[in-house]
């Protein structure tokens, strides 16, 4: 059965952290955005189809952070992290994975940071 | 969405720049010829058929029209079913680039478009107007797996394979 470490030991040079060159981001905002998307309502479907989804993504979620993902890596273009890009989406569950779980301290100052200020804008506008 | 709308101005001066650039909304460049996989595939059944190669252009077309009638309609999309572990259809078989052209088939590949998005009163210089929602990444990350795996390369296969496990939904990778 294929798993993550297999297929990641498959891909050259891996690192937990590395920018997926096509991707301009690390794994774990790939992960964050697809625990959004399932959570949607046109995910339906998918939820129905597979029971345990949710359990299954929080697993990932730990796993990954516990191989040492940090949550303070933004993608190349847009500077955003794990940890702000969880709090646009809205996932408490998932930020309070990103805070129990990471192996380094997040930097929490990136959330009220003013040259973020579409981001920030859009956090105080509730 | 609709077509691109620069009001007075033109596109803007690096429209043409970095076509993997999606930090402007676009899935893929705007200079990336979707039909390229396509035209190629008519090539080569045009070829195989031993047909005249000095075609007139609209001769052409026409024929190209006809040949893609005969291909079949795409299997019915399943919603997080991992293309990795899609079962080959036994008639369209044997060689590994067949195999490539099903799955590209099958996650739609083949049938690319553009994906525009406009932001009025943009301002260079300003990250902030440069948005990049997280659901248009989504998109933009399905996009770029296709074109990955048409690609066909080993090391593009165990990177599209890796993005797979992570956002497949099968239960049996839980203990990743």
């Amino acid at each position: 059965m294929w798993n993550f470490d297999n297929a990641a030991s498959c891909v050259d040079n891996f690192h937990i952290d590395m920018q997926m060159n096509f991707l301009r981001r690390p794994l774990l905002h790939l992960l964050i955005i697809d625990i959004y998307n399932k959570r949607s309502r046109c995910a339906e479907e998918v939820r129905r189809l597979h029971p345990n989804l949710r359990a299954v993504q929080t697993e990932r979620l730990i796993h990954m952070l516990k191989l040492g993902a940090s949550v303070d890596i933004g993608g190349t273009i847009m500077q955003y992290n794990a940890l702000q890009i969880a709090v646009y989406l809205n996932l408490d569950d998932v930020v309070r994975d990103l805070l129990k779980y990471s192996v380094h301290r997040p930097n929490l100052r990136v959330l009220s940071n003013e040259n973020k200020s579409s981001l920030f804008e859009l956090l105080i506008s509730g | 969405m609709g077509e691109p709308d620069f009001d007075d101005n033109g596109p803007p001066n690096d429209f043409h720049e970095d076509f993997d650039n999606y930090e402007y909304g676009y899935g893929l460049g705007p200079l990336h010829d979707g039909n390229a996989f396509i035209r190629q595939r008519h090539e080569q059944m045009r070829k195989d058929l031993d047909l005249n190669h000095e075609l007139k252009s609209w001769e052409s077309n026409v024929l190209l029209k006809f040949l893609e009638n005969l291909f079949c309609p795409l299997p019915k999309d399943v919603p997080g079913q991992n293309v990795f572990n899609f079962k080959l259809n036994p008639r369209l078989l044997s060689a590994n680039k067949q195999e490539i052209y099903t799955k590209s088939n099958y996650i739609g590949a083949n049938q690319f478009s553009r994906y525009v998005q406009i932001y009025k009163h943009d301002v260079k210089g300003d990250d902030d107007n440069c948005k990049n929602p997280p659901v248009l990444i989504a998109r933009t990350i399905k996009q770029k797996q296709r074109k990955l795996i048409m690609r066909g390369r080993s090391a593009d296969w165990h990177m599209c394979h890796l993005i797979q496990v992570v956002l497949s939904c099968d239960a049996e990778n839980v203990e990743f």
